[in-house]
């Protein structure tokens, strides 16, 4: 009997605290869970920003690399046509059109970057079957005409352009 | 209708852009070939030389994202026996020429050189 009015005292004694507090825990609770649920969101928010900027830099930086190898190939088609050495000329031609069609593709390079990287291509392309053309007509290869060597300045003016901008947009991104 | 149809009534359009200086034309690794570019597309008009008959024709190429030719349109310069629709071809790559080397703007620049020098004598 004592046991049993102990028991009941007690329950009434936590029912009377759950009823007294119950209701400002519930919403104690409920403000601390949102303000959780918010740092956690803001948490994630970042992490994720975080992610797509280290993607980004690293897709600018492998694109400014790739550039870097289309201008370089264009200046050595330069130099070989210069120099003589046309089969070379021919090579770095067809690799830098190739290069540059393929980079033109890259989804984290701009509209404008991508137009230029399409033009050259096809202007290289252009360059490509003149120069075949000339080895199947006359039996070797021949050097640019000063038109196309002037072309070719103006592409390599492009992308030496372009290659500057891009490794200054991964050093802000 | 046909791509071909469809292309030379882009090539209208392109005429008209062209002529309200609202489409620029740039020279090419070809000469007297001209380019315009679009987000997923190219075009380019130009003079070439059929070597094996010796004739001068004036061609309209369309090139997709990957620069390979999806459509084209040929039109004889010394003849006029030809169905394609050269004068629509003559006139952009006329018009594609002067957007491209700008030869107004040079005249302009030689007038101007002459009046400056006529007012300073």
């Amino acid at each position: 009997m004592i046991h049993l009015l102990f028991a009941e005292d007690d329950k009434s004694w936590l029912m009377s605290f759950f009823n007294q507090w119950g209701n400002a825990a519930s919403v104690i609770g409920l403000v601390i869970t949102l303000i959780g649920f918010g740092l956690i969101l803001r948490g994630q928010w970042k992490i994720r920003r975080a992610t797509e900027e280290t993607v980004r830099r690293v897709a600018l930086q492998v694109a400014a690399a790739e550039l870097g190898t289309i201008l370089r190939l264009s200046t050595g088609v330069r130099e070989a046509n210069v120099q003589g050495q046309y089969e070379l000329a021919l090579y770095q031609c067809r690799e830098a059109g190739s290069s540059a069609q393929s980079l033109s593709h890259n989804p984290h390079i701009d509209e404008g970057h991508s137009q230029a990287l399409r033009d050259a291509a096809l202007d290289l392309g252009k360059i490509v079957k003149h120069m075949v053309g000339q080895r199947s007509k006359h039996g070797k290869l021949a050097a640019l005409t000063p038109y196309q060597a002037r072309r070719l300045e103006a592409v390599i003016t492009i992308l030496a352009d372009m290659n500057g901008r891009m490794q200054n947009a991964v050093l802000e991104v | 209708m046909t791509t071909r149809e469809q292309f030379v009534g882009t090539l209208g359009k392109l005429l008209e852009a062209t002529r309200a200086k609202q489409l620029a034309w740039k020279e090419t690794a070809e000469e007297g070939v001209y380019r315009a570019s679009f987000k997923k597309a190219t075009v380019e008009v130009g003079r070439f030389e059929d070597e094996e008959v010796e004739q001068h024709y004036l061609q309209a190429r369309l090139y997709n994202k990957n620069n390979a030719v999806v459509e084209e349109i040929k039109g004889s310069l010394s003849n006029g026996n030809t169905k394609e629709p050269s004068p629509l071809l003559r006139a952009l790559y006329e018009l594609a020429r002067d957007s491209a080397l700008r030869p107004e703007d040079l005249l302009k620049s030689i007038e101007d050189e002459l009046m400056s020098a006529q007012r300073q004598q």
